[in-house]
């Protein structure tokens, strides 16, 4: 049930949308108007127009200023501004707020509009015809409805096993919830995932995020497509934490979902010029390596340095048991794995890669944490990806290593995942609240923010391959600890 | 090395950065995109294997390339990297 204690409309003042939708009814052949009617008729054919009425009703749309979209035999489909639709009516269009179930089955207030003034019907985006020599009988603005029977579904499906879900668990496990509250959400910041693509799943739709065309780097690829999935669903991660942020997607994969253009994708990236950019893949070597960062790693480093010296926060995954150079580069969040049990419980993630950086003094990675799972698959967030995708298909199966599977079907475009993948775009997205907030902080400020207000993680390992442990204050397996979004963004308005 | 689509990246030597370096990878079908200390470039592995007369299909990365004769003064290495994973 809707909330009682909340009212279920009200007014903002708010301007209505530059453009709006509607649908006029023409003056019905039977004599009676389809506004006038109580209860629907076992039929609609009395309701139908002379053909001669809807070609002067179209003129009259037409001089009103609106544009016919579509038309049947009972009315028309317009669009216009909404001065076409008060010259129409006579009446005034105004905003209102009302409560309803919308996406994802959650209460909110969506916007309506209305034709409010003088004799107008009170019935929600009902409005008269202001003249009576015009052959209408009434209008209607479009009323916003949500999407229902979509594939795939905008709504993650139920599983057994214990997981977190987009948005609301993941925002409330890294302590966004309050920021959001306070009006904070990222609003604009332009965020830049270098990934394997990403695929238009009606989640992002159904919550009205923010994302733009898909840039391509590698030929031949198209932009609307995500072999892997990998890209799609870890974005979403983003949003949770940041849900006013804008993110331009790099698709660096090849049609088979290859990784093959990482660095060509990281400098097609820094050529937008974007507030934060975010990655969630590197590379692998020995650790400890047998030697110093080799003429590759220098050169790659370099660019990674050029982007924060131009102002861009980087963030990088910390690797889930791989070592490799990105994450220590001075300057860049290594985002690394914290995991939040049913109780609440707070410990390392036994999937995160976590050391000293031989390469760097007084590096660690991670430098903090996002929510990752544990091993053996990190099976711990819900995240949208595309139908039939390499990630829904592989962890809806069971592996020599984990008999468990995620509990979704092959075809569902859901799939349990997370990894330092997930955590770096959760740590993109805090930056992006922080710089929402406070625009213009050079990256050092971002990251300081960050890692100063983070919550301590003192229990549990990182992965085997390092075996650091977590131990109050700052350790090698979880950094500074679980990234607490709305206390750095608080950090960022006292400090900054 | 099976992916079809390949990058490497050149780095320059003391006597670059060369303009003409660019255009003679743009000419032989690459697509060049500038770094810090070198270009980006990147291709098929076809045009790979063809300009700098290597069988990459078995390759193991990170292989170093022969830089092209006429352009060694401006150029000190060409690598294809080790390919970057998912996280």
């Amino acid at each position: 049930m809707l909330s009682s204690r909340m009212p279920f409309q009200f007014e903002t003042g708010a301007p209505p949308p530059e453009m709006l939708f509607g649908y006029v009814s023409v003056r019905s052949q039977g004599g009676k108007s389809a506004f006038s009617v109580k209860k629907l008729p076992k039929s609609a054919k009395a309701f139908r127009a002379k053909a001669s009425d809807r070609q002067q009703a179209a003129k009259n749309l037409s001089s009103a200023g609106l544009t016919v979209v579509s038309e049947s035999q009972l009315g028309y489909a317009v669009t216009g501004p909404p001065g076409a639709f008060e010259e129409l009516s006579g009446g005034k269009v105004i905003t209102v707020e009302q409560l309803m179930r919308a996406e994802s089955g959650r209460e909110r207030y969506v916007t309506h509009v209305d034709i409010v003034g003088d004799k107008q019907p009170t019935a929600c985006g009902h409005g008269q015809i202001k003249s009576k020599t015009m052959r209408l009988e009434g209008v209607l603005l479009e009323r916003p409805r949500m999407l229902q029977g979509v594939f795939p579904s905008p709504i993650a499906p139920t599983v057994e096993q214990f997981h977190l879900r987009v948005p609301d668990d993941v925002a409330v496990g890294m302590a966004a919830s309050a920021a959001h509250r306070a009006g904070r959400f990222g609003d604009g910041v332009n965020v830049t995932m270098v990934d394997s693509g990403q695929y238009p799943h009606p989640f992002f739709a159904a919550h009205r995020y923010d994302v733009r065309p898909t840039i391509t780097v590698v030929p031949g690829t198209s932009p609307t497509q995500d072999p892997v999935g990998h890209g799609t669903g870890e974005s979403a991660n983003i949003f949770a934490v940041a849900p006013g942020a804008s993110l331009q997607a790099i698709r660096a994969s090849n049609n088979a979902g290859a990784l093959v253009s990482a660095i060509g994708g990281f400098l097609a990236a820094k050529q937008g010029a974007p507030a934060i950019i975010t990655n969630s893949w590197g590379g692998d070597g020995p650790f400890p390596p047998p030697g110093p960062p080799d003429q590759f790693d220098i050169v790659w480093a370099l660019e990674i340095l050029d982007a924060i010296d131009n102002g861009i926060v980087v963030v990088f995954s910390a690797g889930n048991g791989s070592f490799t150079i990105e994450p220590q580069v001075p300057g860049v969040i290594g985002a690394g794995g914290a995991y939040i049990t049913e109780t609440f419980d707070l410990r390392a993630s036994n999937y995160a890669s976590g050391y000293q950086s031989p390469w760097f003094a007084n590096r660690t990675v991670p430098d903090a944490c996002g929510l990752v799972g544990l091993l053996p698959r990190a099976q711990y967030i819900m995240l949208p990806i595309p139908p039939g995708c390499l990630i829904d298909v592989g962890q809806s199966q069971p592996t020599p290593n984990d008999p468990n599977d995620d509990g979704t079907a092959p075809n569902d475009g859901w799939a349990l995942f997370s990894g330092t993948s997930a955590a770096a775009p959760q740590l993109a997205g805090v930056a992006a609240l922080i710089l929402g907030a406070r625009p213009g902080l050079t990256p050092a400020q971002v990251g300081q923010a960050m890692t100063a207000t983070a919550t301590d993680v003192r229990t549990g390992r990182c992965n085997p391959r390092f075996n650091n442990p977590a131990t109050v204050g700052h350790d090698q397996a979880t950094g500074h600890g679980l990234v607490n979004a709305s206390a750095a963004v608080q950090f960022a308005i006292d400090n900054f | 090395m099976e992916p079809d689509y390949v990058e490497a990246i050149l780095e320059w030597s003391a006597g670059g950065p060369a303009p003409e370096t660019r255009a003679w990878f743009v000419q032989r079908g690459f697509r060049t995109m500038p770094m810090r200390v070198g270009l980006l470039i990147s291709a098929d592995r076809a045009t790979f294997e063809r300009v700098f007369g290597v069988e990459l299909r078995d390759a193991d990365p990170p292989v170093e390339l022969t830089v092209p004769l006429g352009l060694t003064a401006a150029v000190a290495s060409i690598v294809i990297p080790k390919p970057r994973q998912f996280h």
